[in-house]
C-alpha cells in the first residue's frame, strides 16, 4: 500500500473518530475529549512515520491539514497572509486560494530577481497583493450563499 | 451555473484566452496584455471554477518540469466552444443593436409627461 493510501485511510479513520467521540452529544464531554485526545496522538504519529519513511509526500495533496492542530502564525506566515485564512475555507475553496498563493509567490519571486520592488516594501507589497486577491475568493463565496439566503429570508409566496 | 446561458464579458475574454492550454498565471498575464488592465488571481480561478461547474472549462493538474511545481491548466470544452460563440453573437447583435432612425414624435408616457 502506498503512502499515500495510508494516509488516506488514517485520516478517514481519525474523522471517523471524531464524528464518534466530539461529535456524539451524548457522550459525557470530558470522556469523549479524552478518548479524541488520544485517537489524535495515535493519528500524529502514523502521518509522522509515514512522512519520515518518506512514503508521503504531502506537497501535491490538495492540502488537508496534516497533523491537525491549529495554524500558529510563524515568521512564513508572515510572507504568506492568505495562509491565514485557509483553514476557514472549504475543501474547494482551499484548492483555489493553493493556487492563488502559489503564482503570488512566483510574481514575487520575479518581482525580486528582476529588481522590481525594494526588499524593504516587499513586506508591504505582499500584503497588498495577498487582500486583493482575497476579496474575490470571498465573493465567490457569498454568490454561492446568496440563493441560499434569498430562501431563507425572502418573501414567502404566501 | 447554467451551462445553456449566455457567458458574461469576463468570461467571453476568458474563454477566448483558453482556447490553447493555459494555466492561471499566464491567463492573468495574457489579459493584461492584451487588455491592459490587471485581473486578480482570485478572479480568474473563480471564475475558471465557476465555469468549469458549467461544463465550459476542463482542467487538469500537472506537474512543471522547470520548476517541479503542481500547475493546473485549462482548457476550453466542447460546450464552452459553443457558449462563446453564442456570447459573440450575443454582444454582436448587442452592438448592431440600433433603434429606428425615426422616433415618434411625442410618446406619452403613463404618468402624463412625454
Amino acid at each position: 500500500m502506498s503512502g499515500r493510501w495510508q494516509y488516506e485511510l488514517a485520516l478517514h479513520r481519525h474523522k471517523e473518530a471524531v464524528r464518534a467521540t466530539l461529535f456524539d452529544l451524548k457522550r459525557p464531554w470530558p470522556d469523549a475529549l479524552r478518548e479524541f485526545r488520544g485517537v489524535h496522538r495515535a493519528f500524529v504519529n502514523e502521518v509522522t512515520v509515514l512522512q519520515a519513511s518518506a512514503s508521503l509526500d504531502l506537497e501535491d495533496t490538495d492540502g488537508s491539514p496534516v497533523v491537525g492542530g491549529e495554524p500558529r502564525p510563524t515568521l512564513s506566515w508572515l510572507f504568506d497572509p492568505l495562509g491565514y485564512i485557509r483553514f476557514f475555507l472549504s475543501r474547494r475553496d482551499r484548492r483555489t486560494l493553493d493556487l492563488v498563493r502559489e503564482d503570488l509567490r512566483e510574481d514575487l519571486r520575479e518581482m525580486i530577481a528582476e529588481g522590481r520592488t525594494h526588499r524593504v516594501f516587499i513586506l508591504l507589497v505582499i500584503w497588498w497583493r495577498s487582500l486583493r486577491e482575497f476579496v474575490p475568493i470571498v465573493w465567490t463565496g457569498v454568490r454561492r450563499l446568496l440563493p441560499v439566503l434569498r430562501r431563507l429570508w425572502g418573501p414567502s409566496s404566501d | 451555473m447554467n451551462a445553456k446561458k449566455t457567458p458574461s464579458p469576463r468570461e467571453l475574454q476568458l474563454l477566448a484566452l483558453i482556447v490553447t492550454e493555459r494555466n492561471g498565471r499566464e491567463i492573468a498575464k495574457l489579459f493584461q496584455k492584451e487588455t491592459g488592465q490587471r485581473l486578480p488571481y482570485g478572479t480568474v480561478y473563480a471564475t475558471l471554477k465557476l465555469m468549469e461547474e458549467a461544463g465550459w472549462v476542463s482542467a487538469k493538474d500537472e506537474l512543471r518540469d522547470r520548476d517541479r511545481r503542481w500547475v493546473r491548466l485549462f482548457r476550453i470544452t466542447g460546450a464552452g466552444t459553443k457558449a462563446l460563440n453564442r456570447g459573440r453573437e450575443f454582444y454582436r447583435d448587442l452592438a448592431d443593436f440600433n433603434p429606428t432612425e425615426e422616433e415618434p414624435a411625442n410618446v406619452v408616457v403613463e404618468g402624463g409627461r412625454a
